[in-house]
């Protein structure tokens, strides 16, 4: 979709239109879902926080200012937040903002077809800092923008950018490449 | 790819010489990427939950302070954007095959239906709860008629859920306490009946010959064993169709416009002097006799079985907001006006979780002065369960002071507004419960008080409180009744501070 039919879209919704808000659920239902997804690893979860994120942009709706920033930002920051509280309530002792911080912290659902290279992939992502891990996945997994990626983290877009650098030369320098074809070797088998 | 690695180059421009390197690495990173995969009956089954909660907001509408609502919304209109197990196209003629498709002839036959109630043991439905499944589910929307959620209800300051930085100012802000006035109340029955709405189960296996043929050689539905329907479409074609929705499992049919066949007078939109040379003013607004006896027409000619619902009622909310608007000229004007009929259960009304008279409502568009959808055609068939009902009065009346089952009340405002509420009676409140990616609609006995004195109509409309009689829901509200200021401003959250610690 065009940035300026959306931008269309939005304006519609907010001027009372919401019936409109259907285009925009179009739109984003699949990528919220898997930015869900990213961070719980079970259908489920991802379903039932997918809607709570979209009931709450609905309801929400007019309290979004164009000026202030993007409308994508503004729907994964809801979605990050339902994340963050679902984690919360599942794990109240720990400090946990997605499924990675959960290493060693307790059992989990989690999808099990997806278990043994989800496993694999928190080896790889232990490498990053927090901060790091989630630029690097809004970035690769999520295709996100730096724009879009400040305006969720709260941060400025050239400290985006130098922590996805950071974190890849990190991997460069330690070599870490061999590792992942390694990794990639089993998961192919 | 190229696009991530340039935007390193430009942070870092040593690491171009590294380039094949990154690529290896992105390109593992991508391979690590967990298979999301998005299921299409989720995806479309949310759609309609959302769209049923549009319509919903739509009639809400007037309950918002007029600062907030300038330019308020259509009132409701149905777009039923649902799964489709099975699409059909409705024309004349026999079963045949023509371009792969199917055309079905109907039998119009004479519609049976009729109220029924199935008593089950106690309890039969589990906790009335929301959010019960481990993953606290929302999914309300489905079924229509819905209450809102804890934002707002009463009017005034719509407690919003802070987000990232971008939560405007909402202005002013005002906590309300409800003030009873009627005589004392007495609770003498230690039960109440719990209604939940049916569905019917359709095996695939009825629909026989035509499934074998929807496989059109691709797929072979036999070798899945038995199936159920679960969600249908039905699209009419020609000038000014219609799509057909039915959800079998819930019990429930949309009736919407089909957008292909009807103008969409703003498709050629591309500025906003467009729009606002199209859009309709005041003096396109039909009458209500003329709104009601399009809807009335619209209603009988496809059979539906009024029996179960009361008067017609136009939904005018938008009106009160047009008349308190200075500039008249700039008011959004809606495209469609909504005729409500009443759902009646024991000849009173069924109201919403937010106090509002619910039922089947029928869009009518004023701009081409036909009906263009009807919501919530609902099953008439139950199955009933007993629940504890509360029998401490101090805690009804502690529930309807802070406005009811939905109602907030912000002690700490500076703002409180007092609202008196009459003598309530018993009626059912329609709410809607999702579990396990299932949704289902139960009518629960509750006291419907009456809002009698109200301090400012401009800025309070709400009709009534509702409070549930059942003791499982009132267990459930107390942990809500005392809510912090809403932020307005949520820097909090732009730091990673959940939600659910700035709400706690």
């Amino acid at each position: 979709m065009e940035k300026i039919e959306e931008k269309k879209i939005i304006e519609n919704c907010l001027a009372g239109n919401l019936e409109e808000f259907g285009k925009l659920y179009d739109l984003y239902a699949e990528r919220i879902y898997r930015f869900i997804y990213f961070k719980t690893h079970h259908r489920e979860t991802a379903q039932d926080l997918a809607s709570q994120t979209f009931f709450k942009a609905l309801e929400n709706i007019r309290n979004f200012d164009p000026a202030k920033g993007l409308f994508s930002s503004w729907l994964y920051r809801i979605a990050a937040n339902s994340v963050i509280d679902h984690w919360r309530k599942q794990k109240k002792n720990l400090n946990i903002d997605d499924i990675w911080d959960l290493r060693g912290k307790g059992s989990i659902a989690q999808d099990a077809e997806n278990k043994d290279h989800l496993e694999r992939v928190r080896q790889y992502l232990e490498k990053f800092s927090p901060e790091q891990r989630q630029v690097v996945i809004m970035r690769v997994w999520d295709e996100l923008s730096y724009r879009e990626i400040a305006e969720i983290l709260g941060k400025s877009e050239a400290s985006c950018k130098m922590m996805f650098s950071r974190a890849l030369s990190r991997l460069r320098k330690e070599e870490i490449l061999a590792i992942l074809i390694l990794l990639f070797s089993f998961k192919i088998i | 790819m190229q696009i991530i690695l340039e935007d390193l180059y430009s942070v870092e421009p040593g690491l171009r010489k590294h380039e094949e390197e990154l690529k290896k690495i992105l390109f593992e990173i991508v391979q690590l990427r967990p298979e999301a995969n998005f299921d299409e009956n989720y995806r479309l089954q949310l759609r309609r939950q959302l769209m049923v909660r549009v319509s919903e907001m739509q009639r809400r509408r007037a309950s918002k302070p007029v600062w907030e609502n300038i330019f308020t919304g259509r009132t409701p209109w149905i777009m039923a954007g649902a799964l489709a197990a099975v699409i059909l196209i409705i024309s004349g003629g026999f079963l045949v095959q023509k371009k792969g498709l199917v055309s079905l002839n109907l039998k119009q036959e004479p519609l049976a239906q009729k109220f029924e109630k199935i008593s089950l043991g106690d309890n039969a439905f589990g906790s009335l709860v929301v959010g019960q499944s481990a993953q606290g589910t929302l999914g309300r929307g489905g079924g229509g008629g819905n209450g809102s959620e804890a934002y707002g209800l009463g009017g005034g300051g719509s407690a919003s859920v802070p987000v990232a930085g971008d939560a405007k100012m909402i202005a002013p802000f005002y906590g309300y306490k409800y003030v009873y006035k009627g005589d004392p109340l007495e609770l003498k029955d230690d039960s109440v009946e719990v209604l939940r709405r049916m569905g019917f189960d359709v095996a695939a296996s009825g629909l026989g010959k035509l499934l074998s043929t929807f496989g059109m050689g691709m797929v072979n539905l036999a070798s899945f064993g038995s199936l159920n329907v679960q969600t249908i479409n039905f699209v009419s074609e020609g000038s000014f169709g219609y799509m057909i929705s039915a959800n079998p499992q819930e019990g429930s049919v949309y009736i919407s416009q089909n957008y292909l066949t009807w103008p969409q007078p703003f498709a050629d939109c591309r500025d906003s002097a467009c729009y606002e040379q199209k859009r309709l003013r005041i003096s396109d607004v039909l009458p209500d006799e003329e709104v009601l006896k399009i809807a009335d027409e619209f209603v009988k000619a496809h059979g539906l079985n009024l029996s179960f619902y009361g008067p017609p009622e136009i939904m005018n909310e938008w009106r009160l907001n047009y008349e308190k608007t200075e500039d008249k000229s700039q008011f959004y004007i809606p495209e469609v006006v909504t005729a409500l009929y009443p759902l009646m259960l024991n000849g009173k009304y069924v109201y919403d979780e937010g106090g509002n008279k619910t039922g089947m409502s029928v869009s009518v568009n004023l701009r081409e002065k036909r009906a263009d959808g009807i919501g919530n055609i609902t099953s008439q068939k139950y199955e009933a369960s007993n629940y504890a009902a509360e029998t401490d009065v101090s805690r009804i009346l502690k529930l309807a002071e802070h406005g009811g089952y939905w109602g907030l009340y912000y002690p700490e405002s500076a703002n409180i507004m007092e609202i008196e509420i009459g003598a309530p009676t018993v009626g059912h409140v329609l709410m809607s419960r999702s579990k396990d990616g299932k949704n289902s609609f139960l009518l629960v006995p509750s006291l419907i008080f009456p809002v009698i004195g109200q301090p400012n109509p401009n800025y309070y409309t709400a009709q009534n409180i509702v409070v549930p009689l059942a003791k499982e829901l009132i267990e459930e509200r107390r942990d809500f009744w005392i809510m912090p200021s809403p932020a307005v401003d949520a820097p909090a959250a732009a730091e990673g501070i959940s939600t659910a610690e700035i709400k706690n």
